[in-house]
């Protein structure tokens, strides 16, 4: 039973998250607030589900709430201000894979509302020589992602004397991604790099840990103004006939400059530096480029 | 919402008594807080600055507060947010820093494993559905770099060269942005924090006149006296209203 409290206004689809403790009432479901599924740039909103037995409102949504960072002695929302995830907002990551490189890039600013809190936060992790990920969505979350990454690849590296291979990588982190299936890691992560052929691949990864391999995607709150341009500019999509031409590394780069130059432009969360990560069978390389600091 | 009902229904459903059967439920609305605190790295260390007032609601409750804690020789915190979980960060700080010591192996806790350790504590606490309700500030110098960090109720972290909480973050960081040079010196960094507490003190109605700054150098951590901001109050815009000669306050 979703939404059935008067308690706060529900501003957007949000992602319900059911504890497993909680007893569910038949026919209560968490989609009628929107699949998890769906790589929704913002979480907002706030839901509440009602425990029967115990008749309390047990609060179990995440709140984003523009206007947070107000002032602490003003609760924000009227009601209720249990307030959990949105800190630290989506920003834009993407990957691109070529024939025998894969870039991966994400620009590092820190929105909050309408505040930018900081202007550099990278959001990249280098998981070997040749697989990098890159995260969008709540920086705490990313962060204790990345960090127990950090473990299990050391943790591998140590019992097999070698580096996790792209696809060994790709899974592991959707393996970890749906243990926190019913509590998830609010991020959505593309990751990039060489496989075991010394081919460059890309994969895209909701909060839960759906994936699919690829040649080109893009996260975060840029998603649906650069994954269009990088479905016709890379996959060639819908233009039957048409010869699909590899592009080459500087073109991949220039392309990719030219994607966040362009989702800056309209995007209030996506600006101030881009990090480009060329990954080839020489390792990894990391350009820094600037966009606008507005 | 402004301010505090103390009726009970502003506690909220998520605020309720230990009833049995209910989930046991904890702090869901800050009470007594602190408002904005501010920092900025120097190239010869960092300076941290805040104003000495606890407010409850909308109330002026405690007006000679030190919202600071040095949590070892060379690193200290400045807090905003809810004040009792702000003294929970201080005892566990300090717990951890006396384990520290009780190993005797010579080591301790760098300001950036400090700022690590704020760090998954809030993590923790925010995924147990009950956050300390605070931001936090960690200034240190270890080998000789300063380091300037900051923690949220989320378990939010990085680091950076100016950052500021609470209030501060809309009207103190674009100041803090526009002075820092990398070249600048703590004591000019000094300056510019007393004029960006005066911008808050007059546009922040949840803080005080009586402020705080502390600096971590080569020397170490020195937390300065409370002082009383020399504040100006004639201001055409103060005197003549927001609209005054038709020129607008903002």
């Amino acid at each position: 039973m979703l939404s059935e409290g008067t308690l706060g206004a529900v501003w957007g689809p949000s992602l319900a998250v059911l504890p497993t403790r909680v007893p569910r009432e038949p026919g209560c479901t968490a989609s009628g607030l929107g699949p998890i599924s769906t790589s929704t740039s913002i979480l907002t909103g706030l839901c509440f589900v009602r425990a029967p037995r115990a008749r309390f409102w047990f609060i179990v949504s995440c709140v984003y709430v523009v206007g947070l960072t107000g002032a602490f002695g003003r609760p924000p929302v009227s009601g209720s201000s249990l307030l959990l995830c949105g800190s630290g907002s989506c920003r834009t990551v993407l990957a691109v894979a070529g024939k025998d490189f894969c870039v991966v890039a994400s620009d590092t600013r820190l929105g909050l509302g309408y505040s930018i809190p900081s202007r550099k936060v990278s959001r990249i992790l280098k998981m070997t020589d040749k697989v990098v990920l890159a995260s969008s969505g709540m920086q705490a979350d990313m962060m204790t992602l990345h960090k127990t990454l950090r473990m299990r690849l050391v943790k591998y590296q140590q019992n097999h004397q070698k580096d996790m291979s792209l696809t060994a990588a790709s899974q592991m982190l959707s393996n970890m991604l749906y243990t926190r299936r019913f509590f998830p890691y609010y991020t959505f992560n593309v990751l990039g790099g060489i496989d075991e052929k010394g081919e460059g691949w890309a994969y895209g990864y909701d909060a839960i840990g759906s994936h699919e391999k690829v040649s080109a995607v893009c996260s975060g709150t840029g998603q649906t103004l650069i994954q269009p341009v990088l479905d016709n500019q890379i996959e060639f999509k819908q233009q039957w006939g048409a010869p699909k031409v590899d592009l080459s590394l500087e073109a991949t780069v220039e392309l990719i400059r030219d994607a966040f130059t362009s989702a800056g432009e309209r995007d209030i969360y996506t600006g101030d530096y881009v990090e480009i990560c060329k990954i080839t069978k020489d390792g990894v390389e990391v350009e820094e480029f600037q966009l606008k600091f507005d | 919402m402004s301010g505090l009902r103390l009726t009970e229904g502003s506690r909220g459903p998520g605020a309720s008594v230990a009833v049995e059967g209910a989930p046991l439920t904890r702090t869901q609305v800050p009470y007594v807080t602190g408002s904005s605190v501010l920092g900025m790295k120097c190239a010869d260390g960092v300076v941290i600055a805040c104003d000495t007032m606890a407010s409850y609601g909308s109330l002026a409750r405690f007006k000679r507060l030190t919202r600071m804690h040095v949590a070892s020789p060379n690193c200290i915190l400045g807090v905003g947010g809810d004040y009792s979980d702000f003294q929970q960060l201080q005892t566990m700080v300090d717990a951890e820093m006396t384990a520290q010591y009780v190993a005797n192996d010579g080591l301790s806790l760098s300001p950036k494993a400090i700022h690590a350790f704020l760090a998954r504590h809030m993590y923790h606490r925010r995924c147990k559905v009950d956050p300390l309700w605070n931001s936090v500030l960690v200034a240190g110098f270890h080998k000789g770099e300063g380091t300037l960090s900051l923690v949220d109720l989320y378990g939010t972290a990085y680091s950076s060269d100016v950052l500021a909480t609470g209030f501060a973050l809309h009207l103190g960081l674009p100041l803090l942005r526009n002075a820092h040079r990398p070249d600048i010196t703590v004591a000019e960094a000094k300056v510019v924090m007393n004029d960006v507490l005066k911008v808050l003190f007059y546009r922040d109605a949840r803080t005080n006149d009586v402020v705080q700054l502390a600096t971590v150098t080569a020397a170490g951590v020195e937390v300065g006296d409370m002082v009383k901001l020399d504040t100006e109050w004639n201001h055409k815009a103060f005197v003549q209203g927001a609209r005054a000669g038709d020129e607008s306050s903002w």
